[in-house]
């Protein structure tokens, strides 16, 4: 008798409790109903269910609804053939609580550090002819709004010569936007806006914000703050797979603080080995520093605030070697053919959000 | 054959049996497996807690069952990460291209279709989320479930919740209603429909109050506060402003305290009436919650929360499961020979999209 006991049985097919008897015979269950009927069930198709406190309940892999509940204190050499339960899900039960915790949180520190580490050693890594196809499809075409004459491109040229001496080319355009801003977008590319250009007193500043946007280029933060963001979000969706939030998260991106200090760096080191004089670069934040701090395109993630102004006036103006010889950047006929670029170019396009005229 | 008589009388239909002390090794197991897996986990985690809750709550004569898996709850965030979350990522940058192209116009119509989109995903959601929880609970071998897969409700979600903002938000408890017995209709236990025949009427007087919160407030800061500004008004300057801060925040905080003890009276009554205007067949429902057991359960949360620092989160499930089964009644019979098996579709995805807008908690 150790192998048998009462139980009830739900069929799946109809709500109606059948009373049962069980009994244990070579490698089965077979489950007598209270009018005669004997059905034998294999052990390979019952799974255990739950433990309902007073009672166990089992299920067959194939009958959906199926239920078999068993008193909890059946035969115990009944209830060992039945199917045993997991409390946690199958790998963790297999090892044991404690155990699967400790090795899932190493797994889990190292994703993490893996994940945050990525940008650095990972985004110097990735070939510049990825990062060229990214940008332009992440970018598209900016080529309408660049002003263009032969004496601006020259101009311009000249001005990269002396804050890059890097081997593959940085594409630097002048573009046709009303905000005193520079960006250096995916795919090395740098754009200086117009305004900036016009508020400019001098070319020496010039060059020493273009020299900040091609360190963030030869830097690789682009590709660093693109890898920064989505391994982000992936390693949050972990968490929270709430889809608002990833997006909140890519469309706030930007160089982190660190980036913008190394790319100053880089600025100051080029202005350095061109012998041009940073001055004229601090004295730009200084007067940035006078406007509205919060002014600014937040709207785009590319063109994302930098650090404080006067921390960064300050880096620059110490920057500056007493008795030291410098140079113009630019000679007074560049420097105005510069200014004059967008005036010039008939085709350049007026940028704008395009709401209207 | 059996037609097993529910007396509501002398036995209520639905009895909860769990014990704190009973979950509380399942809570914290699931806090500490969530943490250590950065949050995968939860997944088993929603489904342990669940097999719990249902497997200790009685209906009738016999418990409930979830059959749930935590792995089709994994496997359903996983595919609404592909299907839905990448081309949302991918969309995202679009935009943004188009915005950097000078096509603000084009990024703004893309970005109202955009939003026209999320919010028929989140109506779907809603829908399928009801769907999968009925069609993954037994009862005596029996489930529920649904042979409407929601796209269309996701659609009667958008435009009446749009509806609804219409003069000056009048018609939201008309949007409730409606979206309330759109969204029960389509669902089945076993062979049998359930029906939702829930009416505004009785429901505008509460929600008329909610404009009238802010005057509320007004007035009782007045009451309130009105002889304690005239005690501090003999001190000197700094102490003068130091009170008039102190009314300002404490009357923004009665503004809000009011205006959400004024909604939490609308949903009361809103939920009563909708359980009771729902029905199954031969059964009729009951909800007896008022608005003084909903604060309870609030204040009770926060309570909790506060006393434990936080880990109390873990328990807010319970406490809500256990709030809904003690107020539910039932009422009528159930013919168990006739309570055949559903045949609506047998649902393994999970509740991935509703999960992916962050809105699973029950």
């Amino acid at each position: 008798m150790e192998n048998c006991a009462a139980a009830e049985l739900f069929d799946g097919t109809s709500a109606i409790r059948h009373p049962v008897t069980l009994q244990w015979q070579d490698g089965g269950l077979a489950i007598a109903r209270a009018e005669g009927a004997v059905e034998a069930i294999p052990a390979a198709a019952l799974t255990f269910n739950e433990h309902r406190g007073d009672r166990l309940v089992y299920g067959h892999r194939e009958r959906a609804g199926w239920r078999l509940l068993v008193p909890a204190d059946a035969a115990p050499a009944l209830l060992a053939r039945l199917p045993q339960g997991g409390q946690y899900g199958g790998w963790i039960d297999r090892f044991g609580l404690v155990r699967a915790s400790v090795v899932l949180a190493v797994i889990s520190a190292a994703a993490v550090a893996a994940v945050m580490t990525a940008p650095s050693w990972l985004g110097p890594r990735i070939p510049e002819a990825w990062e060229r196809q990214i940008g332009s499809a992440l970018v598209g075409d900016l080529d309408k709004f660049a002003c263009s004459t032969p004496e601006s491109d020259a101009a311009l040229a000249a001005l990269v010569r002396d804050v890059d001496p890097g081997q593959t080319p940085v594409t630097v355009q002048l573009g046709k936007i009303d905000m005193v801003n520079a960006v250096a977008l995916p795919g090395g590319r740098v754009l200086i806006f117009d305004k900036l250009v016009q508020e400019a007193k001098s070319p020496d500043e010039l060059a020493g914000v273009l020299a900040h946007e091609v360190g963030h280029v030869r830097k690789r933060h682009v590709m660093q703050a693109l890898l920064r963001q989505f391994g982000l979000s992936i390693l949050l969706s972990g968490a929270n797979s709430d889809i608002g939030g990833t997006l909140g998260g890519l469309a706030a991106m930007g160089y982190s603080r660190d980036a913008e200090r190394e790319a100053d760096e880089w600025s100051r080191m080029q202005l350095a080995r061109s012998d041009i004089s940073p001055a004229a670069t601090a004295a730009f934040f200084g007067r940035l520093r006078k406007l509205d701090p919060t002014a600014g395109n937040k709207q785009l993630s590319y063109l994302n605030s930098h650090p404080d102004s006067g921390e960064r006036q300050q880096a620059f103006a110490k920057a500056v070697q007493p008795g030291k010889t410098y140079r113009p950047a630019l000679t007074a006929a560049q420097f105005a053919a510069l200014k004059q670029a967008c005036a010039k170019d008939k085709d350049a396009e007026e940028w704008s959000l395009g709401w209207g005229s | 054959m059996t037609e097993e008589q529910n007396d509501a009388q002398s036995d209520k239909a639905f009895e909860f049996h769990g014990t704190w002390q009973e979950y509380a090794p399942i809570a914290f197991t699931n806090l500490l497996l969530t943490l250590v897996t950065l949050g995968i986990y939860r997944f088993w985690a929603t489904a342990r807690t669940r097999r719990y809750l249902w497997s200790r709550t009685r209906f009738i004569d016999d418990r409930f069952e979830w059959a749930g898996t935590g792995m089709e709850l994994f496997k359903g965030a996983v595919m609404v990460f592909f299907v839905i979350g990448l081309p949302l990522i991918a969309f995202n940058f679009l935009i943004q291209r188009l915005v950097l192209n000078g096509n603000a116009a084009a990024a703004g119509v893309l970005g109202v279709a955009f939003f026209i989109l999320v919010y028929w995903l989140v109506g779907v959601a809603r829908f399928r989320a009801l769907r999968y929880r009925l069609a993954r609970t037994y009862w005596r071998g029996i489930r529920g479930g649904s042979e409407n897969p929601g796209m269309a409700y996701g659609v009667s979600y958008m435009w009446k919740n749009f509806v609804g903002t219409f003069a000056l938000g009048l018609l939201i408890p008309w949007s409730m209603v409606s979206l309330w017995n759109e969204r029960w209709k389509a669902m089945s236990f076993g062979p049998y429909k359930f029906d939702a025949e829930g009416r505004v009427e009785g429901l505008m007087g509460r929600f008329l109050l909610c404009y009238a919160a802010p005057f509320l407030a007004l007035i009782g800061l007045f009451v309130v506060l009105l002889p304690i500004l005239m005690a501090t008004n003999f001190g000197g300057d700094a102490e003068e402003a130091g009170a008039g801060f102190g009314l300002g925040l404490a009357g923004v905080f009665l503004a809000y305290f009011i205006f959400g003890l004024i909604v939490l009276a609308y949903y009361a009554k809103f939920f009563r009436q909708m359980v009771e205007a729902t029905s199954l067949h031969t059964l009729n429902f009951g909800f007896t919650a008022s608005t003084k057991d909903w604060l309870k359960l609030f204040l009770g949360d926060a309570a909790l929360i506060l006393f434990t620092l936080g880990i109390g989160v873990i328990f807010l499930t319970y406490r809500h499961w256990a709030f809904g089964v003690r107020h539910l009644h039932a009422f009528g019979y159930v013919e168990v020979d006739h309570l055949t098996q559903s045949t609506t579709p047998e649902l393994r995805e999970g509740e991935g999209l509703l999960d992916a807008f962050d809105m699973g908690a029950i």
